[in-house]
């Protein structure tokens, strides 16, 4: 059976194992959805006016 | 009824006692609760509980319980023996010689007349002792050991058959019980092995020490149990099977004294728990022995001060992410296993059952003593108290998660008649299910164009605003607000989490359209990871896909195309820039066509290398300087030696140089020269520990070596790629001609560039900082009309990879989550998720 690690919990699980994949249990994954919620999950912001984000355009010359 | 015969035959003095009886027997359930199983079984834990009491009280180690035969029970001790002698008061209001034996089996509450320790088991249910036992047995039988001999007195239905007789002599003590409950009483009178093992066991949990023996003569079962560590190990059995979050169980015991009752009598208590990693709540309470199934004060003492202490405890040590919300008690005690014992003197049972036990003052005391000794532990753990108040949080967010989820479902029931759609929404106008597309498009001015450059009849846009908050102080972060997240459920309609339906989908394909930089890709993250966890099922049958919006829009005169990635972009312009051109490297020879082509793709795949030992730190001018002669090979190892640089081509000079160099036999640690010691241990590392460090293989001038064997065909060395020194000569050393235009170029590693803006000649590039900045028919024409744009499924095959991009990205830990962010930033869009 092939393992997993639980995104919330990060205890191994068998993946055939539960019905609530890629969680160990449909416990952590509605503490997952409370996360969402809770806009508690976020990714870094790049603003965009700065250039930092985009590929120097000379390299193109 | 036997209730006249009986009365004829004794006299008027025993008329009280023949009530006793009479009333005993009338109402059982008053006495062992009812006259079924439960209370059969009962008959035999109050013979029981004298003996614990004479083990507790140190008067007995054993006791035996043995189910005959016959389906009689006999309960044996070697306590001290109950007297056997004449009993004054008694034979004085009988009339008649009556021994304190008979009166212990014969009158009700007699146990109470004479001492039994401080705590005296008694009241309500329970503690009526044997005498009940005896009223509600067909036959009894009492056998004393004591004082030399043996003394024997047989009783039926509660009647003494005779007086208490003196048998053979002994040198042992103690009292051995037989008998054999009443059929005219009970439903049944078969006693069920299992029941009493249990029983019996928790006995010997919660009185340590003591062995209990218990055999079935019917089936030959037999069982033992002495506990020397009590309810610690009583915890521990209970969680056998479970996997503990604490190495040990916490344990508390002693007397309290209500100081300001000094006159009170003291409450014993003795209170063990250990937390597993189950989601359950285990909670084993006793009052005197008696298991106290509905609780009662001593129980709401120990979980007050548990909620109490473990939220001091994550209050003054910043464990909670923010103080709105604290974990409850229920969420404090998920995973806990406690066994709670409390020895009261004068017990009040309340409840459905009379197990709930209801003195105030037991409460006051499991509180303040746990409190106390609670604080300490944690204070002495702090790793375990981390581990606990951890999964209590856990449990709270588990709680305030399904209740949000709750609310979230109702929500979109509660809509008139069905999904309430969000106002943002721009759906499409037809609805058939499979022709149907959703483009989920993060940023307003890419939703503005979106909307305008859609085909109404079958694509649907939904905006999503990304969210900026200050995550910390150093940088901002975006999330998908609250709203976003509702509407995005609600617009896709197949349900989340458990009750996933993707046929119940409004589109047939649900498309992710970001810009293509690196805000666009985190933002792409955010919405798979969503996906991924909550919509598996959407995934997982290729519902979602992601809109390859272009990145160049190439206009040549009245042509325009638009090019999709950076990769694409360079290809163009190099084909472009080679047609017609010729390369002079100054010895009058011309380079052109393939050959021409073939040194710019082999210059290119060097150029990575060179960057990649550039960024090293080391020069490509110094290191050429460093190349062995005899085989034209740079250097691929770099050993450091007492801060000097050694290099070497081969494996095998690297090897005989760590040889030669090797670390003497270790030298006397430091500290010990040092003569003042005291801060000694800081001071250590001055001294090299390791005389050779050596850095990992430098791969990429593997790749440049190779590079300089193809580049030595077209007549070139090391030196063309090293950047002439400005000699004030100012002589070009090569030239690209193409048609009239002639670019000097100072090195190779210029030629890939030249041959580019050769190639942009003619071209007005622009690159999409944004999908806003892509006007509607543009967006339409590259990225939403069916026919020319490109769709990429996402699939779960790279779940692994995929899940731990996510993990990384959204982490709390900072540091993983930079580095990982520059590595792949710019390639992300390539992880085909």
């Amino acid at each position: 059976m092939q393992n997993a690690t639980c995104p919330i919990c990060s205890q191994q699980f068998g993946v055939t194992a539960t019905e609530a994949f890629p969680f160990c249990s449909e416990r952590c994954r509605k503490i997952d959805l409370g996360r969402w919620l809770n806009e508690e999950y976020s990714v870094p912001y790049e603003r965009s006016d700065d250039g930092t984000e985009t590929l120097p355009t000379e390299e193109l010359s | 009824m036997a209730k006249e015969k009986q009365q004829s035959e004794y006299s008027a003095d025993d008329l009280q006692h023949l009530s006793d009886r009479d009333h005993v027997r009338k109402r059982p359930g008053m006495y062992i609760g009812d006259t079924f199983s439960r209370g059969l079984h009962h008959l035999v834990y109050e013979v029981v509980d004298n003996s614990i009491d004479e083990a507790m009280a140190d008067f007995a180690s054993h006791v035996t319980v043995v189910i005959n035969n016959d389906g009689s029970v006999t309960v044996e001790d070697n306590g001290r023996g109950i007297p056997v002698e004449e009993h004054k008061e008694l034979t004085a209001e009988m009339g008649r010689t009556v021994s304190t034996l008979e009166g212990v089996m014969t009158v009700l509450k007699f146990g109470g007349k004479f001492e039994k320790g401080a705590y005296q088991t008694s009241g309500g249910l329970h503690g009526v002792g044997v005498t009940v036992v005896n009223f509600l047995s067909q036959w009894c039988e009492v056998e004393v050991s004591r004082d030399g001999f043996v003394y024997r007195q047989e009783y039926e239905r509660g009647e003494a058959t005779g007086d208490v007789t003196k048998g053979e002599a002994t040198d042992q003590t103690g009292t051995k019980t037989t008998f054999k409950p009443d059929s005219e009483i009970f439903e049944s009178t078969k006693y069920v092995s299992d029941i009493l093992v249990k029983r019996l066991q928790e006995l010997a949990f919660l009185n340590k020490g003591v062995t209990i023996i218990f055999r079935d003569d019917r089936s030959g079962l037999e069982e033992e149990f002495c506990y020397e560590d009590g309810i610690i190990e009583f915890v521990k059995h209970l969680n056998r099977a479970s996997d503990d979050l604490q190495p040990d169980v916490f344990y508390v015991t002693g007397e309290y004294v209500d100081e300001d009752n000094a006159d009170e009598p003291a409450i014993g208590y003795e209170l063990a728990f250990q937390y597993t990693n189950e989601f359950t709540e285990n909670l084993h309470s006793y009052v005197n022995n008696i298991h106290t199934i509905e609780g009662g004060t001593h129980e709401t003492g120990f979980k007050r001060a548990l909620t109490r202490i473990l939220n001091q405890y994550a209050l003054s040590n910043n464990l909670l992410k923010n103080n709105d919300n604290t974990p409850d008690g229920s969420d404090f005690r998920e995973g806990i296993t406690a066994v709670i014992s409390v020895k009261v003197a004068h017990p009040q049972f309340e409840g459905q059952t009379k197990t709930k036990l209801g003195n105030r003052e037991v409460d006051t005391a499991v509180n303040s003593i746990c409190g106390d000794s609670l604080t300490k532990y944690l204070d002495q753990n702090p790793k375990i108290a981390r581990i606990i108040v951890n999964k209590g949080i856990i449990a709270m967010e588990a709680r305030l998660a399904a209740r949000k989820a709750r609310d979230l479902l109702r929500k979109r029931k509660s809509a008139l008649g069905g999904n309430a759609l969000p106002g943002k929404l721009r759906d499409c106008i037809s609805n058939e299910m499979e022709r149907c597309e959703l483009y989920l498009v993060e940023g307003d001015s890419a939703g503005g164009s979106a909307e305008g450059g859609r085909m109404r009849e079958f694509q649907a846009i939904l905006p999503l605003r990304g969210k900026i908050i200050n995550a910390y102080k150093s940088r901002e972060d975006k999330v998908l607000a609250n709203e976003e997240v509702q509407s995005m459920i609600n617009a896709i309609g197949c349900g989340i989490g458990e009750e996933q339906d993707t046929s119940k989908r409004r589109y047939g394909k649900t498309i992710i359209m970001t810009d293509a930089d690196v805000d666009g890709s985190h933002i792409r993250t955010l919405l798979l990871c969503f996906f991924y966890r909550q919509m598996n099922q959407l995934v997982e049958q290729g519902h979602v896909y992601l809109a390859q919006p272009p990145l160049f829009r190439v206009r040549q005169g009245r042509k325009v195309h638009y090019v999709q990635t950076e990769e694409e972009m360079k290809g163009q312009l190099l084909e472009k820039g080679l047609s017609d051109a010729t390369f002079n490297p100054g010895d009058g020879q011309q380079i052109t066509g393939e050959e021409l082509e073939h040194l710019c793709r082999l210059l290119a795949s060097m150029e990575e290398s060179i960057v990649a030992l550039e960024r090293r730190g080391v020069n490509l001018k110094a290191h050429a300087e460093r190349m062995d002669l005899e085989t034209s090979k740079l250097p691929v190892f770099r050993v450091t030696h007492e801060s000097l640089n050694h290099w070497f081509v081969k494996r095998e000079d690297v090897d005989a140089f760590v040889a030669e160099h090797s670390p003497a036999p270790p030298e006397e640690p430091a500290n010990e020269k040092n003569e003042e010691g005291e801060e000694a241990e800081d001071h250590t590392p001055a001294a090299p520990t390791l005389p050779v460090v050596q850095v990992p293989e430098l791969h990429e001038v593997r790749t440049i070596n190779g590079g300089l064997t193809d580049l030595a065909e077209f007549g070139f060395d090391i030196q063309s790629l090293i950047t002439q020194e400005r000699t004030g000569e100012q002589e070009p050393r090569y030239t690209l001609a193409k048609g009239d235009n002639v670019t000097n170029i100072e090195d190779l590693r210029g030629l890939l560039g030249a041959v580019r803006a050769a190639g942009e000649k003619g071209l007005q590039i622009t690159r999409f900082k944004g999908l806003g900045e892509m006007n509607a028919e543009e967006l339409r024409e590259t990225t939403l009309d069916p026919e020319n744009r490109t769709l990429i499924k996402v699939t779960m095959d790279d779940l692994g990879a995929a899940s731990q991009m996510f993990s990384i990205l959204m982490g709390d830990k900072v540091e993983p989550r930079r580095e990982f962010i520059e590595k792949h930033a710019l390639d992300i869009q390539n992880l085909d998720v």
